[in-house]
C-alpha cells in the first residue's frame, strides 16, 4: 500500500472518530428533544427512535464518500470565517485594553494643527477642575532607527534605571540583525545614548515595535525638556463628567485636544473596517465554497441514492422519515464540520498566531506577534446560524423531492 | 375472510396524454386471509403494477382496493407508510437489497421504525433469517452473495416484521432452476404460515401445485375469466 493511502485511511478513521462522538453527544440531546415531540404524535407510529438514528448514521458510513468532499469545504468555509473573527476579536480586545488602562480623558497639546508636547503648567491648571483626581503625564514618541527606516515606539517606564531597557522580540530581532545584541545606541543630535538590554518581552499587536526606557532617557531620546509631556491622561472617577470635563479642559486651553476615552474606543472597533477589500475577498471565497458545497450536496442526495430511498419507502418509511434520515446525517456532517473548523481555526490563530492572515491585519513588518485567546461565544453563534442553518435547509429540498416520487417508478 | 378486496380497478398511465396506457382496466378480486394466489400472465399484462397498487406503491387512477376492509389507495402517505411497514411484506424479482450493508443489516431495515430494544431486533431477525434459511451468512456484505442468496434474503426481510400479506413478483426471474424449487418449498411454508400470498409469475414451474388456492390469470390488464 501506498503511503498516501494509508494516511487518507488513518484521517478517515479520525474522522468516522470524531463524527461518532459528536453523534453519540448529540443523539443524548436528539433523544431528550425527540420525547417532547413525539408526544404530539401520539396516535402516529413513533419514527423518532434509537435504531432509526442508528440506522441513518449507518447509512451516512455506507455513503461516506459522497459526503467526505462536503465535510471538507465546510470545515474549510467555517475556518477561514472564524479565523478571521478570532484575529480581529483579539486585535480589537487588546486596543480597547489598553484604552482601558489609560485615563477617561486623553489631553494632547496642539500647534498649527499638528500635536505636540503638553506641558506641567497645563497639567497643574487640568488638576485644578472639579471632578478631576490625578493627571499624569506621560512620556512616549518615536525613534527613527534610520539604519533600516524602521520606526521604534518609546514608552517610559519608571521602574527602569538609566542604564537598561526592555524590548520587544520584535525589535529584538531587528537589532539583532544589525549585531545589537546586548546594547544599543540611540542617536540624538550630537551624541549616542547606550542602554543594556535588561529583558525581551513576547510581542503584542500594541507592543511589537515597542521600546520601554527610563523617563528621563525616553526624554533624551525623543528630545523633550523637563517640564514636557507627549500627552496626559486626566483620571476622571465620575462618568457621567467625562464629557464635561473634555469640554471644560478645552475651553481652559483652546489648543489643547481633549479626546474622552469612549471615543478612542469607538475608533478603534472601526479599525478593521477600511481593510473590508480584503475581508470581503476572503468572504466572496467562503461564499462561492458554500455554493460548491451545495452543489456536491444536492447532487450527491440525487445522484445514486434514487433507488435506495425508493427500497426504503417500499418497506413503510413515509415521507417524512426519508427527510428525516437526510437531515440526520447532513446534520452530523455539518455539526462535525463547523467543531472540527473552530477547533482547527483556534489553533491556527491562537497557538500558531494565524501565519499569513496577521500580515493582512498587521502589515508585512509583523513577525511575533502574539494574540491574546478570545472566544466570542455570541459571534460563534452567528456563525453556526449563517453556516449550519442554510446547508441543512437547503438540503430539504432535494431529500423532499427524492421522498415524494413514486414508489414503484424509482425502482425501476 | 377475505384480506383483499379489489373493486373496479384501473390503472391508466400518462392519463389525458397523447402517450396515455390503460395498464389495468376493471379489476374486480378477492383474496383470502389465508390464500395462496397466483396472478399468471405475459411479459406487459399488467402483473407488477397490480401487485404495486396491492402495496401502496402506487395510487389507482380509478377503482378501491379494501385490505381489511380499509381503502389503502385513499390513505395519507404517513398511513399509508405504515399499512406497508405493518401489513405487507414484498419480493422484488430484482430482490433490491441495499449493497454495501450485510444482510443482517438488510432484514432489519423495517424494524427501525420501531423502538425495539437491540435485543428484540436482533430475536426478529435471526427468526426471518432461520425461516429463510440464510441464517449462516448473516454478517456478510450482500453485495457479495449469490442470487439464490440473497433472494433467501429478500424473504428473511419480507416476513420480518411478521407481516399479513406477502407479495412477489416474479420471484424465480433471476434463479436458476434448483433455487427456483426451493422457492417453490418457502411459498408452501407460507401457506402453513397461513398468510395472505400473492405471487406474479410467468414462470411454469409454478403450474399445478397442490397447495395452491387459486390461479389467476391475466391479460392486457383484464382479467380471464
Ligand atoms: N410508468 C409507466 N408509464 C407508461 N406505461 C407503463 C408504465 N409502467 C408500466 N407501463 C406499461 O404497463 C404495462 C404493464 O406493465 P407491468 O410492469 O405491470 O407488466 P408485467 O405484467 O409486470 O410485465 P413483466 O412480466 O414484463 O414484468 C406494460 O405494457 C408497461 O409498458
Ligand atoms: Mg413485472
Amino acid at each position: 500500500m501506498k503511503n498516501e493511502d494509508i494516511g487518507i485511511k488513518i484521517l478517515t478513521k479520525m474522522l468516522m472518530k470524531l463524527v461518532y462522538k459528536i453523534y453519540f453527544l448529540l443523539r443524548k440531546t436528539l433523544y431528550a428533544s425527540l420525547k417532547i415531540a413525539n408526544k404530539q404524535y401520539k396516535q402516529l407510529r413513533s419514527d423518532l427512535n434509537k435504531n432509526f438514528v442508528d440506522f441513518s448514521v449507518r447509512l451516512l458510513i455506507k455513503e461516506k464518500k459522497d459526503y467526505i468532499f462536503s465535510f471538507f469545504i465546510f470545515t474549510f468555509i467555517v475556518f477561514i470565517i472564524t479565523s478571521v473573527l478570532f484575529v480581529s476579536n483579539s486585535v480589537k480586545r487588546d486596543l480597547l485594553l489598553s484604552v482601558q488602562n489609560g485615563g477617561e480623558v486623553i489631553v494632547k497639546n496642539s500647534k498649527s494643527g499638528r500635536y505636540t508636547s503638553a506641558t506641567d503648567e497645563e497639567m497643574d491648571d487640568i488638576l485644578q477642575i472639579n471632578g478631576v483626581e490625578d493627571v499624569i503625564g506621560m512620556v512616549d514618541g518615536y525613534y527613527n532607527f534610520t539604519q533600516d527606516r524602521r520606526v521604534f515606539h518609546i514608552v517610559a517606564d519608571n521602574d527602569l534605571n538609566d542604564t537598561s531597557m526592555i524590548i520587544s522580540d520584535d525589535v529584538a530581532r531587528e537589532l539583532k540583525s544589525f549585531k545589537y545584541e546586548k546594547e544599543f545606541n540611540f542617536l540624538v543630535k550630537d551624541k549616542a545614548i547606550t542602554l543594556n538590554i535588561d529583558k525581551i518581552l513576547e510581542s503584542t499587536i500594541l507592543t511589537n515595535n515597542t521600546i520601554f526606557v527610563n523617563s528621563d532617557n525616553a526624554r533624551e531620546i525623543l528630545e523633550m525638556d523637563e517640564d514636557e509631556y507627549s500627552f496626559l491622561n486626566v483620571i476622571v472617577p465620575n462618568k457621567d463628567e467625562i464629557e464635561n470635563i473634555a469640554l471644560k479642559i478645552a475651553r481652559l486651553y483652546p489648543n489643547l485636544i481633549a479626546i474622552p476615552d469612549y471615543e478612542l474606543k469607538s475608533d478603534y472597533e472601526h479599525l478593521y473596517y477600511y481593510k473590508g477589500g480584503i475581508f470581503m475577498i476572503l468572504y466572496i471565497v467562503s461564499l462561492v465554497s458554500f455554493f460548491i458545497l451545495l452543489k456536491n450536496q444536492i447532487s450527491a442526495i440525487y445522484g445514486s441514492r434514487r433507488k435506495e430511498i425508493a427500497i426504503l419507502r417500499s418497506m413503510g418509511f413515509s415521507i417524512r422519515d426519508i427527510i428525516l434520515v437526510k437531515f440526520i446525517q447532513n446534520s452530523i456532517v455539518a455539526f462535525a464540520a463547523y467543531f472540527a473548523a473552530i477547533f482547527l481555526s483556534y489553533l491556527y490563530v491562537f497557538v500558531l498566531d494565524a501565519p499569513l492572515l496577521r500580515n493582512i491585519f498587521l502589515g508585512s513588518g509583523v513577525e511575533d506577534i502574539v494574540f491574546t485567546p478570545v472566544v466570542d461565544i455570541k459571534m460563534l453563534f452567528l456563525v453556526f446560524v449563517f453556516t449550519v442553518v442554510p446547508y441543512l435547509a437547503a438540503i430539504l429540498i432535494p431529500s423532499w423531492r427524492l421522498a415524494i416520487e413514486d414508489v414503484s417508478e424509482a425502482m425501476k | 375472510m377475505d384480506k383483499i378486496v379489489i373493486e373496479n380497478l384501473y390503472k391508466i398511465y400518462n392519463e389525458d396524454k397523447e402517450s396515455e396506457f390503460t395498464a389495468l382496466k376493471d379489476i374486480n378480486l378477492k383474496v383470502a386471509s389465508n390464500e395462496l394466489m397466483i396472478l399468471r400472465g405475459v411479459s406487459g399484462s399488467g402483473k407488477s403494477t397490480l401487485l404495486s397498487l396491492m402495496a401502496a406503491f402506487s395510487k389507482p387512477s380509478r377503482g378501491k382496493i379494501l385490505i381489511d376492509g380499509e381503502n389503502i389507495s385513499k390513505l395519507p402517505d404517513f398511513f399509508a407508510s405504515e399499512f406497508r411497514n405493518r401489513d405487507i411484506g414484498f419480493i422484488f424479482q430484482s430482490f433490491n437489497l441495499i449493497e454495501g450493508l450485510s444482510l443482517f443489516e438488510n432484514v432489519k431495515i423495517p424494524l427501525v421504525l420501531h423502538p425495539y430494544s437491540t435485543q428484540e431486533i436482533e430475536e426478529k431477525v435471526h427468526h426471518a433469517l432461520n425461516l429463510a434459511n440464510i441464517m449462516h451468512k448473516a454478517e456478510q456484505n450482500v453485495a457479495d452473495l449469490s442470487g439464490g442468496e440473497k433472494q433467501r434474503c429478500a424473504i428473511a426481510r419480507a416476513l420480518v416484521n411478521n407481516p399479513s400479506i406477502i407479495l412477489a413478483d416474479e420471484p424465480t426471474a433471476n434463479l436458476d432452476k434448483a433455487n427456483s424449487l426451493k422457492f417453490i418449498e418457502v411459498l408452501e411454508k407460507f401457506k402453513n404460515m397461513k398468510k395472505c400470498v400473492v405471487v406474479a409469475t410467468h414462470d411454469t414451474l409454478f403450474n399445478d401445485l397442490s397447495f395452491v388456492d387459486n390461479y389467476v390469470n391475466i391479460s392486457d390488464g383484464e382479467i380471464l375469466a
